[in-house]
């Protein structure tokens, strides 16, 4: 088992090397590089066009850009060998540092996101199964199926405008995660404003996730619970309770576990709409703004950890199968 | 569950209702006092606040404001009570003495002038600021730019600068009046520039002395290039990325103080929020609103008792080009049909709602080059056709589209997929031609790779728009050698008679002599229509009614928070807000 694992974790060097190797040469492909973007479109001056083309050339020999592509390549292999990120190509500043203001930020909604999408989801699922064509389970249907279909952008502009403090209730903040002046307050003050400021972006990136994963919770229960071994247990005179939680529910986990392989990437991830509609500094804003900025090593980075976050994830939900369902192993001498 | 949801609910209303009425009885007052800060709303945050290598207009509003002085300061600035003539001593004692071959700039360095840290301002940073510009290795392009042709810059006895240049040039006093000056003593606190001098530097001596990399590569991530320390009447206090830019007073100014004690420049990026945020109390100033937002959405008693709105112009406009390398666009008479076309009244009433001036030419009605005289060309379709038929595009053969020996008349226009003003006008546009039977079709691509495409003049009309300052040079737009290079002259224009005014005009120092240049350059573009001026739009902006002294300028970013003051009675903010 352990060795498994071991060999799991070895597979996942080369599998980054092709990742990145493949990462790093698509995002030279497309058009416009740094350089010009930060000439700028400026018009006056006495220069003329020739010392314009110069000045971007110098420029992007600063940011080494000048060298052949293999060569840029091996630099940066080399580079975060060493887990340097570089610096990035709009401010110089360390990628590290940029990482560690906005990780955080995302780490934190997305998990209390997924956390609300999977309590809720979860128990909603077994219900809807268990009550297969009843009025609740119908409500549900529509309910979910509408959630489903309304685009977080517009949910989270119509919570702004109504909700917001504009023409109508002034109920929650519409932008950042604390309110202006906050770090001085005391510390119980300052968790309930973070609170009052979660509660829209939370719900905006909740609803969605919910309501796919409990569509997926109550498929999976209902064709568990339709096998004979939910037919014996129930024949042994079982009751209901302990037939779906303790007999039905691991198994029908196993899909869910599956999804949990997104998890890891989705929880740095961020997500580029709730982000910048509610204004939070968070990964999504960053990654949107490096691709716009053609600021290719903070492309790599983001690319690179993403790359890293999604092999663990499918490798801890494989870990995870084993857990739910025995039959799984990964033992090469058990089968 | 629901029953929790409504209580928290009518909690946070009666919490938030609480601070909700503190101005109703506003005491109108005329006399400036001292105190309350502004929060004022960024769509996004700066790139650094070191103006010699960030580039985006937020860091300039938060380096200079709206008249090079607010965090950092420059030489000179603009004197706006004297029809915005540039010129205005700031860190300088006076206006330049320029030798009589206009290539020596000589400036006095004002005395009595301290650093945010308590070291005084001496002419060594404004040599040092020059070297830093023109210094190899330093990510500055577009600052690097606008010296070019830079020769030396070395302090003289009795704190002078003197600049000398390589080839005399109209602006080169407000380049040099607007050169970045940052403190010496942060950014070199080694002296690793002290033994070059600027000739050194951009010599062979430049590239090859391991200081100077040394000292590019302390600059360009330098950590004061987050935490400015300038000159100006208000101090960097924080930045919170993403969230907040927080300055304040300077109370040991070397000029006239500023009122306010703060000023916060907080970022939210979502055009709806930010209005949100305004009218419940969160933001102070919304600078820049979107059309719909001034016209629907910023009336009524509940705004009117708090806020206020008000449209300011800038120096800004949206143009078609047309692209003269091909066949298409090469007679004047299709250009002038095709001004004549574009309905742009119809367009600025619908799409703009009103917010604009319709377009007549290069230079904007607030500028003081700008011809008067010209009047826009009509929307006349009928003059059109006989136009196109004149220039012998007839319907030949009955298809509904024009044609001239065998070729129909059909083009692209180019636009930017994230171009949201394209998609409402490239429909208008497209009609319009059908009815006149000019076939348009629409290509929209990725915006940088339509910069590509413009500067490679691989398209046949695109929409654009130019921004300048008050003083600038048409050279790089109009000038037919600007075609080349993958210069701004995207569309190849190419007129003998415009270029000997061009080359004329920038090197003519009288602006009263410049004047009649421009105004045939203005003649000349209006009879040519190489573009077709769309208009000089308006901004509009939403304010809390509680500052007073505020006037709306025509350069960016359009507001002076130097002026702006708050009577006691109105005040807001002393410290922190409570929770």
């Amino acid at each position: 088992m352990s060795g498994y694992f071991i060999k799991r974790l070895l597979l996942m060097i080369p599998t980054l090397i092709g990742i990145s190797l493949i990462s790093f040469f698509i995002i030279q492909l497309a058009p416009g590089d740094p350089a010009t973007l930060k000439m700028g479109n400026a018009t006056s001056g006495m220069q003329n066009q020739a010392m314009v083309e110069q000045i971007i050339k110098e420029t992007r020999a600063i940011y080494g850009l000048d060298q052949p592509l293999y060569i840029q390549y091996w630099r940066w292999v080399k580079r975060i060998a060493t887990l340097d990120f570089g610096e990035s190509l709009v401010d110089h500043r360390p990628i590290i540092d940029k990482l560690k203001e906005r990780v955080p930020v995302s780490v934190r909604l997305s998990f209390i996101a997924l956390v609300f999408a999977y309590l809720i989801a979860i128990p909603m699922g077994i219900y809807s199964a268990t009550h297969q064509y009843s009025v609740g389970d119908k409500i549900s249907t529509v309910v979910l199926f509408a959630l489903y279909s309304l685009p977080n952008f517009w949910v989270a502009t119509m919570a702004i405008v109504f909700l917001g403090g504009g023409d109508f209730w002034s109920v929650f903040p519409v932008a950042g995660l604390s309110s202006f002046g906050a770090e001085q307050w005391s510390a119980f003050d300052q968790f309930k404003d973070q609170v009052w400021h979660l509660i829209l972006p939370i719900t905006c990136l909740t609803y969605y996730s919910m309501a796919t994963l409990s569509r997926y919770m109550r498929s999976s229960m209902l064709e568990v619970i339709r096998q004979d071994f939910i037919r014996t247990a129930r024949a042994k005179g079982l009751s209901e309770h302990i037939v779906i939680y303790r007999h039905a529910l691991r198994n029908s986990l196993i899909p869910i576990v599956t999804l949990m392989a997104d998890l890891l990437p989705a929880l740095i991830g961020g997500s580029v709409v709730v982000e910048t509609i509610f204004s939070i500094p968070g990964m999504g804003q960053l990654s949107w703004e490096s691709v716009l900025n053609r600021d290719y090593p903070l492309i790599m980075a983001i690319f690179t950890l993403s790359a890293m976050l999604t092999l663990f994830g499918i490798l801890l939900s494989d870990f995870l199968h084993t857990l739910v369902d025995p039959r799984i192993s990964y033992d090469n001498s058990a089968s | 569950m629901r029953r929790t949801s409504i209580l928290l609910l009518s909690i946070l209303c009666v919490f938030l209702g609480a601070s909700r009425h503190y101005y109703q009885s506003a005491v109108q007052s005329t006399q400036p006092v001292n105190g309350d800060w502004a929060v004022v709303q960024f769509p996004a945050d700066p790139d650094g606040l070191n103006p010699i290598t960030s580039v985006n207009g937020y860091g300039r509003t938060v380096e200079y404001g709206v008249n090079y002085s607010l965090v950092y300061e420059t030489l000179l600035q603009y004197d706006i009570q004297n029809n915005w003539r540039f010129g205005k001593p700031l860190l300088a004692e006076a206006y330049p003495e320029i030798s009589p071959d206009h290539l020596s700039y000589t400036f006095k360095i004002r005395a009595g002038v301290k650093w945010h840290d308590g070291k005084s301002f001496t002419a060594d940073d404004v040599v040092f600021s020059a070297k830093a510009t023109v210094c190899p290795g330093v990510d500055d392009a577009s600052a690097r730019n606008f010296f070019t042709d830079m020769l030396n810059a070395e302090v003289l006895p009795g704190s002078k600068v003197r600049f000398t240049f390589s080839k005399p040039y109209f602006l080169n006093d407000v380049q040099l009046g607007t050169l970045y000056i940052v403190p010496k003593h942060i950014f070199d606190a080694d002296g690793l520039l002290d033994n070059l001098t600027l000739k050194d530097l951009i010599g062979a001596k430049g590239q090859a002395d391991p200081n100077v990399k040394k000292f590019a590569e302390q600059f360009n991530k330098h950590p004061n290039n987050r935490q400015p320390i300038g000159t100006g009447p208000f101090k960097f206090e924080k930045w919170d990325t993403g969230k907040e830019i927080r300055l304040v007073r300077n109370s040991d100014y070397w000029a006239k103080k500023p009122y306010l004690d703060r000023v916060i420049f907080r970022t939210i990026q979502d055009q709806t929020a930010a209005l949100t945020a305004l009218k419940a109390g969160e933001v102070d100033l919304v600078p820049i609103l979107t059309p719909v937002q001034y016209t629907q959405q910023t009336s009524g008693p509940q705004f009117d008792n708090q806020l206020a709105k008000a449209k300011y112009s800038n120096l800004t406009y949206f143009y078609i080009g047309w692209n003269e390398e091909k066949p298409l666009f090469k007679d004047k008479r299709v250009r002038q049909a095709l001004t004549m076309l574009v309905p742009r009244q119809q367009i600025i009433d619908t799409l703009r709602f009103g917010l604009a001036r319709i377009g007549v030419t290069h230079f904007t009605p607030d500028s003081p080059d700008f011809d008067p005289n010209l009047k826009a060309l009509p929307y006349d379709p009928k003059r059109a056709g006989q136009l196109l038929d004149e220039a012998g595009w007839k319907d030949t053969n009955g298809d509904g589209i024009r044609d001239k020996d065998g070729v129909p008349f059909r083009f692209e226009f180019l636009a930017a997929s994230s171009n949201a003003f394209a998609d409402q006008l490239l429909p208008v546009l497209k009609e319009e031609f059908r009815k006149a039977g000019i076939d348009m079709t629409e290509k929209r691509v990725e915006f940088t790779l339509q910069v590509n495409m413009l500067k490679d003049h691989n398209f046949d009309a695109f929409s654009g728009a130019w921004s300048s300052p008050f003083n600038t040079d048409p050279y790089q737009i109009w000038y037919s050698g600007s075609a080349k290079d993958r210069g701004s002259n995207f569309i190849s224009y190419n007129n003998p008679e415009v270029d000997k005014i061009l080359e004329r005009a920038r090197m003519e120092f009288d602006p009263m002599k410049r004047k009649p240049l421009y105004w045939r350059l203005q003649e000349i573009l209006h009879d040519e229509q190489p573009y077709t001026f769309l208009f000089y739009p308006q901004n509009t902006a939403a304010y809390s009614k509680r500052f007073q002294n505020i006037s709306w300028l025509p350069v960016t970013p359009g507001y002076d928070l130097t002026s702006w003051f708050v009577p006691k009675a109105l005040q807001k903010y002393k410290d922190s807000p409570r929770p």
